[in-house]
């Protein structure tokens, strides 16, 4: 967060920008064809030397801090990464291959950058097409799709499982094992991911590498075997909502009205969230009491108060359902556990003891 | 006009990106009535002549000027922009915005509101650059990478000639006309901006241009406080530098030339001199030459010593030469004079006359240097000087200009009285800053400090030398001036002491003299005055 005592806002230092604005225009911004023109003939040369030397190039701190907010030399510093990925793991083609000169590079990521925005935002009719094609056409490599995601595309988890489904789909085997692993790692806790990839190990055989996977995932207790995949769809709505996926919270609500999931499933997948914050589970309370789904709100609320034992709104939420249940005994004791109630939860305490000796004399 | 029709106004240079932005507008659900139109222009001089085009070629009531890289993902745009231009109030409507723009004007440089997918190459993702409540918040100033309007008005293609800040130019045009500038609240982004990194080459020069225009008058007003407060600040010289690049280059450069005068600072200096420096490779621009003041001497030593002192210590060295003609003093100023290394010395061997000695100064000054008639009994307050040049090239019809005093005729003279010298000076120091109304068109100046362009000049003649030795000379030289078309003003921002006839009293008193002269005056002009 910026504080506004941060921002350069006055004339002085706008003139002082515009002072290194011109003495880098000067010093370093006329020589960039220059080293463009370098890379072109280093690149026509196509020798693991050449290829060396633009490593090299772009390995060299101090020069390329001069050049790394131009924007040909970012996309070749990108580009760069992804073949060193690549000739490290011996992959053949490599995205150097795909062309010659640093305008004929620029053009092919610039295309796939393209191909993979109109996919994640669902745009044009042909993109999907048009995504397999370029995959097959400049040989995609697991690498380059990595640094793609991680990257150009502007939403990954929505793009990655998007990515998932077609790659499963056309039996992109390699490319689909790569999405996971990236699931797994940049965006980690989505069981059915983990259970996934310990699948695809076991089946190829590599058991202690699945083991590795299935550990992750906490035990489904005996009564819920039966609805693994319920579970499993349960907490990747979590998931999504733990990563501010849009609309994920009002997706967990659609499925317990859908699916009728019953309390034991919905106490398991918040019992192992990682997820600290209570607004997270506040949030999903409130949703779950506008779906007048009481309980479902009261157990989300419990996993709150795990994290922030004695935190008012929480208590104050527990005791309205408890209220609304008719358990006035219950309310009173959650609100008593608020530590330095506020005016309006004293008044919410008053109200409930009125109730309750209303209720014991009639 | 349509008003169902939204036309989509993009300047390209890139094919692949026109295309790839296309692909998103076709994506878009159009009300029901509603037609769309997309324009493209190729080969803009500016972002604001480009969009000037697309807009006059255009019927639709509603334009979206678009970067070519900017791509639309909100399905419901068009929706959503028309349900925000319900209001009738509202002009303009941007992604991102600044709900105050800072003193300096770069928008990313305050508080902004507004959603963005960016593509910042190592990294992209959707930022939310500042939260709105509402349904919008209204702006000083929006982005350009999508600016979409219900009105159309004229993109300031005479002020930006590149292709920055032509946005918060549009912006200030809305304001101004009455409308509202807004950024709506986006429940889910609207779009992409697959902009890489910014290309500042040209964009603090529009920064000037922009704050020159838009911010002129605060700033000007508060360049003079600021002036009043330290008459020698170099940065406010900056500053009312930047004021005039708008308006008078010739202005802009002699302010430029008096910041690098007071400057302190190496690096600062270097600064300036680049602005002075860009603006000498204007084409067509007039750059005012240096000055060469010219004194005549005679038999005032020490006051002629002050007089050349305050020369110095007031002007840039490079801004003027000093000519003084000696009229045979014999109080010891002569052989003084003569010691100096910055003064071109003609000695008289008899007293020619004020006028005769005068037109010796100019003959002997720099070709092509305006010239100053200075009177040797003066003391030059800081800054009186910088502010007659101002004068002179307020516009090319001004022929001449005169200072302000504490003596002088021709009601060049100031209201204040002071009780000493050092008052005086003080008072110049106050006085000598911008003023809201500096100038008085006269019908002649009084010679005891006037600065005369060169060609004005040449093209009038000197001192018509009929007058004798030292009356009328310069009204005379006035009514030739306004004869030739010139207008010559009276600089109440120009205050130099003067202490008055000094020379004269020490030659001849001369009320009976003063009198002759007048109807000598009157007889070689025709009674024209």
């Amino acid at each position: 967060m910026i504080e506004e005592k941060d921002y350069k806002s006055t004339e002085q230092e706008a003139l002082a920008e515009e002072q290194r604005e011109r003495e880098w225009q000067e010093t370093w911004g006329k020589d960039i064809n220059l080293y463009l023109a370098k890379i072109d003939g280093l690149l026509a040369e196509g020798s693991s030397e050449s290829r060396m030397k633009i490593k090299d190039m772009f390995g060299d701190r101090e020069f390329f801090e001069h050049y790394k907010q131009v924007d040909a030399f970012a996309i070749m510093f990108v580009i760069m990464s992804i073949y060193e990925l690549e000739d490290a793991r011996g992959v053949s083609p490599t995205i150097l291959e795909q062309a010659d000169t640093v305008e004929g590079l620029l053009d092919v990521f610039f295309q796939f950058k393209m191909i993979l925005y109109r996919l994640d935002f669902n745009v044009g009719r042909e993109t999907r097409a048009e995504f397999l094609s370029f995959l097959k056409e400049h040989s995609v490599s697991t690498n380059w799709m990595g640094v793609m995601l991680t990257t150009s595309v502007l939403r990954p988890l929505t793009m990655a499982l998007k990515l998932e489904k077609i790659f499963d789909d056309e039996g992109l085997q390699q490319l689909w094992l790569s999405i996971l692993l990236f699931l797994q790692e940049y965006l980690p806790g989505n069981y059915r991911v983990t259970a996934r990839i310990a699948a695809i190990y076991r089946e190829n055989g590599q058991t202690v590498a699945a083991e590795g996977y299935q550990k992750r995932i906490p035990e489904i207790p005996d009564e819920l075997q039966a609805q693994k995949e319920l579970v499993f769809e349960c907490q990747e709505l979590l998931w999504k909502m733990q990563y501010k996926e849009a609309g994920a919270d009002r997706s967990i609500v659609k499925f317990i009205k859908q699916q009728e999931a019953d309390n034991a499933l919905w106490e398991f997948v918040l019992e192992h969230c990682v997820v600290q914050e209570k607004e997270y589970y506040l949030r999903m309370a409130e949703l779950l009491l506008d779906a007048e789904e009481a309980e479902k709100a009261e157990i989300a609320l419990k996993r709150s108060l795990q994290s922030a034992p004695g935190d008012e709104i929480t208590l104050c939420l527990l005791a309205e359902v408890a209220v609304k249940s008719g358990n006035i005994d219950n309310a009173l004791a959650y609100l008593s556990q608020i530590e330095n109630p506020s005016e309006l939860a004293v008044k919410f305490q008053k109200t409930c003891m009125e109730l309750k000796e209303r209720r014991q004399y009639g | 006009m349509d008003d169902k029709k939204i036309c989509f106004i993009a300047c390209v240079n890139n094919d692949k990106y026109e295309q790839e932005m296309l692909k998103y507008i076709n994506h878009l659900e159009v009300p029901e009535n509603y037609t769309v139109e997309c324009m493209s222009i190729r080969g803009a001089k500016s972002m604001a002549a480009g969009y000037n085009e697309g807009m006059q070629s255009s019927d639709a009531k509603y334009k979206v000027y678009l970067h070519q890289d900017v791509f639309i993902v909100n399905p419901h745009f068009i929706r959503d922009m028309l349900h925000i231009f319900a209001d009738e109030t509202i002009g303009m409507i941007g992604m991102v915005g600044a709900p105050k723009m800072p003193e300096n004007a770069i928008m990313w440089n305050a508080p902004r509101v507004g959603k963005i997918y960016y593509s910042a190459i190592y990294e992209s993702k959707e930022s939310e650059i500042g939260r709105i409540e509402g349904t919008y918040c209204e702006v000083e100033a929006i982005d350009g990478l999508l600016m979409a309007t219900q009105y159309d008005l004229t993109w300031r293609e005479d002020l930006f000639h590149n292709w920055d800040f032509y946005d918060a130019s549009q912006s200030q045009e809305f304001i101004r006309k009455g409308y509202k500038v807004v950024v709506p609240n986006q429940e889910q982004t609207w779009c992409i901006h697959d902009d890489g990194f910014y290309n500042l080459k040209s964009y603090y020069s529009s920064r000037k241009i922009f704050n020159a225009y838009y911010r002129g008058e605060s700033t000007f007003r508060e360049i003079a406080e600021g002036l009043k407060q330290d008459c020698r600040n170099y940065r406010l010289y900056v500053k009312l530098g930047d004021y005039y690049r708008m308006r008078n280059i010739s202005q802009a450069y002699l302010c430029y030339e008096n910041a690098e005068f007071y400057c302190d600072s190496d690096e600062d200096r270097r600064q300036i001199r680049r602005q002075m420096e860009e603006l000498r490779r204007q084409d067509g621009v007039k750059i005012p030459p240096p000055i060469s003041v010219v004194v005549v001497s005679y038999n005032c030593n020490a006051m002629m010593q002050d007089c050349i002192r305050s020369i110095r210590s007031t002007n840039p060295q490079s801004a003027y030469e000093l000519v003084i003609v000696d009229n045979a003093s014999d109080d010891g100023i002569a052989e003084w004079l003569k010691r100096q290394d910055d003064i071109v010395l003609i000695r008289n061997q008899e007293n020619k006359g004020f006028g005769f000695a005068c037109n010796q100064g100019v003959e002997a000054s720099k070709q092509g240097h305006d010239i100053f008639f200075l009177n040797n009994d003066t003391l030059v307050t800081a800054n009186a000087v910088f502010w007659l040049r101002m004068g002179l090239y307020e516009s090319e019809k001004v022929g001449a200009v005169g200072s302000a005093s504490n003596f002088v005729g021709n009601e060049q003279h100031i209201e204040e009285c002071f009780h000493s010298v050092a008052e005086y000076l003080e008072f110049g120091e106050k006085n000598n800053i911008p003023h809201e109304n500096p100038y008085e068109k006269k019908v002649w100046l009084s010679g005891f400090a006037l600065l005369v362009k060169r060609k004005a000049l040449e093209e009038t003649g000197l001192f018509d030398l009929r007058f004798g030795k030292g009356f009328y000379e310069d009204d005379d030289l006035g009514v030739r001036l306004r004869y030739a078309g010139y207008h010559l003003l009276f600089c109440r921002n120009s205050f130099i002491v003067h202490f008055g006839s000094q020379s004269f009293r020490k030659d001849a008193s001369g009320s009976a003299k003063k009198w002759r002269k007048t109807v000598r005056f009157f007889r070689i002009n025709g009674g024209l005055i």
